[in-house]
């Protein structure tokens, strides 16, 4: 045998030897988020909540892959993971879209995912598998219709992204502001990662909406609105909490100030405050948002559920759909029968580059 | 009828940024004959240059170096990626495939560079009313730019020496060759006045929209349908074809729900490959 077989082979040897102390502990745990594309933002806010976590949980290895703002790269993320990773138990996807493209993945494979942010309502009926922290866009439609009426608003319009999520929010805003007695003058919608929303603007403005409710994302809710207003719109803005982050202001500028949205997070409940605080430590002021909390509570609450079920699937399921009233950072959440979870709303309102609750 | 003119207005607006993105990417098809997509990338570059410059430095000396960086990229790009693949004789296709391999490499060094978030330019951009129509100063710098590298182009390649080689080269490389031209120079100096466009269109597209990485690919999808639908290998052509397309989706979205924006794009593309594939200004493409 030659000198470099040998070298080889007792390298090898060691490296089979080596790592068997430790490590065996930790459970590995698939990170599916935006880190790339469109929606990149969000990306960026849910992987320092998690790295947040990350410092106070040690029994827990992630491994991060990119959703790429698209359900294509997601499935091939998910695939990773569970194929090559071996992982039974995933934080994501981000985007609506891409949760409901790997759900039936998920079902088949029995590995339970948890999305940090999905809102669409279609995601409830998705699978036994999928769970999400976070709740349905229906209350939020709600809750802003009714916020509509009670401001004595009854003709409105509706800017959406042709997205699940954005879908969702449009919808249950729709029902609930006829049901009151509003009437919806204008409809229109833009594509995801869209620029130009002129022409939908100028038919909107032609309508006369006293109001202009948006569910997209922060980029382009926030560009919408600033075309808006270069074309002369006068009017209302409401929103909804995806427009939370610091794309926003980059995005509206001046057309953000004022405009009011419902939210989970209560910046001012004592959880939310400890969460601000941990992140401004590692991150500085600049950039938090619920999402940030999100990602947090989704790596603790799984951490210690993983303290009682190792990998077990079934157990891990169990123990979620058994989780009530749940205090995190990003407000107190249960899970029902189909892996929702039910949350209070609050208004919010954009004040001079900043999400301050609406007094 | 401020709402006709509203509903042109955003139409040739439209059309004006996807003519910037298409004039360069139509010079460089129409003497090389093959897509180089990774323009849009080196037009995401033009944009995000210009983020970094624009704290602290003086804007015109901010515009001379991004567009000589921009140039510079392009050629870079020809000398390192395309001349190579050229000189082992490979196909449209395969430099197709290694121009979205440029694309993706420079998208992703943006993303490293300067991160996913999403920035703007900040700058003052006061609005104007034209017959009841509003239109900001940058829109109407990016309608009037357009118009000018039109005539600039037209008579680059009409008028100049080097326009005659290009076309010439273009036409047929092998007999240009045995008249002296040098069709690898040929080549770079097209490389260098494409990427010098798309530097150009990084400016005020940046300016204008938001800043995000992949912003390259969506216009470039957008610039290569307005090429096709004017002609792929006549600057004038993509011009003309990116205007109607502007106007197209503009004006079909008045009548059809807004979500059809992009399917008007592109049926409007198909109905031009399987009709008109040589589009409107039809110059007959030679394929090597």
């Amino acid at each position: 045998m030659n000198k470099p077989v040998i070298a080889i082979m007792t390298l090898l040897l060691l490296a089979a030897c080596a790592p068997v102390q430790e490590a065996q502990e930790k459970i590995k745990v698939g990170v599916i988020i935006t880190l790339t594309g469109g929606q990149s933002n969000y990306g960026e806010g849910l992987r320092k909540g998690t790295d947040i976590a990350l410092k106070e949980v040690d029994n827990l290895n992630v491994i991060f892959e990119d959703e790429q703002s698209d359900a294509k790269a997601a499935v091939t993320a998910f695939n990773k993971l569970t194929d090559v990773d071996g992982v039974k138990l995933i934080i994501g996807p981000v985007l609506s879209g891409s949760v409901l493209a790997v759900a039936p993945l998920a079902e088949q494979k029995k590995v339970v995912i948890i999305s940090p942010t999905a809102t669409a309502a279609k995601i409830s009926d998705a699978g036994d598998y999928t769970f999400r922290i976070r709740e349905t866009a229906t209350g939020h439609g709600r809750k802003m219709a009714e916020y509509a009426i009670s401001k004595g608003w009854t003709k409105g319009s509706v800017l959406n992204v042709n997205a699940e999520a954005g879908l969702s929010y449009a919808n249950a805003f729709k029902d609930r502001f006829k049901e009151l007695g509003g009437t919806i003058v204008a409809e229109e919608m833009y594509e995801k990662d869209a620029q130009d929303m002129r022409t939908q603007a100028a038919k909107l403005i032609a309508a006369k909406p006293e109001f202009v409710y948006f569910p997209g994302f922060a980029k382009d809710i926030g560009m919408s609105m600033k075309q808006l207003r270069d074309l002369g719109y006068s009017g209302e803005f409401i929103t909804t909490p995806a427009m939370e982050d610091k794309a926003f202001f980059t995005a509206a500028g001046m057309a953000g100030e004022g405009v009011v949205y419902s939210s989970a997070f209560d910046p001012e409940s004592p959880q939310s405050i400890d969460i601000m605080q941990k992140y401004e430590q590692t991150y500085g002021t600049e950039g938090f948002s619920w999402f940030v909390a999100n990602a947090y509570d989704s790596i603790k609450l799984i951490s210690k559920i993983v303290e009682q079920c190792g990998d077990t699937v079934n157990c891990i399921k169990q123990q979620l759909y058994a989780t009530k009233g749940y205090v995190g950072t990003s407000g107190t959440f249960s899970f029902d029968s189909k892996g929702d979870v039910t949350r209070s709303l609050v208004l919010m309102q954009v004040k001079g580059n900043e999400f301050v609750k609406l007094k | 009828m401020a709402i006709a003119t509203q509903l042109i207005l955003n139409g040739i607006i439209a059309g004006a940024i996807y003519a910037l993105v298409a004039s360069g990417f139509s010079l460089i098809y129409s003497v090389t004959k093959f897509m180089h997509l990774a323009h849009g990338a080196v037009l995401a570059l033009g944009a995000y240059l210009l983020y970094t410059f624009s704290a602290g430095m003086n804007f015109w000396l901010a515009v001379i170096l991004i567009l000589i960086c921009t140039s510079f990229t392009g050629v870079l790009i020809d000398w390192l990626v395309y001349r190579p693949l050229r000189k082992r004789k490979a196909s449209g296709a395969v430099l197709l495939i290694a121009s979205i391999a440029v694309l993706i490499l420079v998208n992703s060094l943006i993303l490293a560079l300067w991160g996913a978030d999403v920035k703007t330019i900040p700058t003052r951009n006061p609005v104007f009313d034209i017959i009841g129509a509003r239109i900001t100063l940058i829109q109407i710098i990016i309608i009037v730019v357009s118009a000018v590298l039109l005539l600039v182009l037209w008579f680059l390649m009409k008028k100049t020496k080097l326009g005659t080689a290009m076309r010439a080269v273009a036409d047929n490389k092998d007999v240009a060759q045995t008249v002296g031209i040098n069709p690898e120079r040929i080549y770079t100096y097209t490389f260098a006045i494409g990427s010098f466009l798309a530097g150009v269109a990084g400016i005020l597209i940046g300016i204008e929209q938001n800043l995000y990485p992949i912003m390259g690919l969506s216009l470039i999808i957008k610039g290569f349908t307005g090429a096709v639908i004017g002609s792929l290998a006549s600057v004038p052509g993509s011009v003309l074809g990116s205007l109607i397309l502007g106007l197209v989706e503009n004006i079909g979205i008045w009548w059809l729900p807004s979500g059809y924006k992009d399917a008007i794009a592109f049926v409007l593309l198909f109905i031009f490959l399987l009709f008109k594939p040589s589009g409107l200004l039809g110059v007959k493409v030679r394929e090597v």
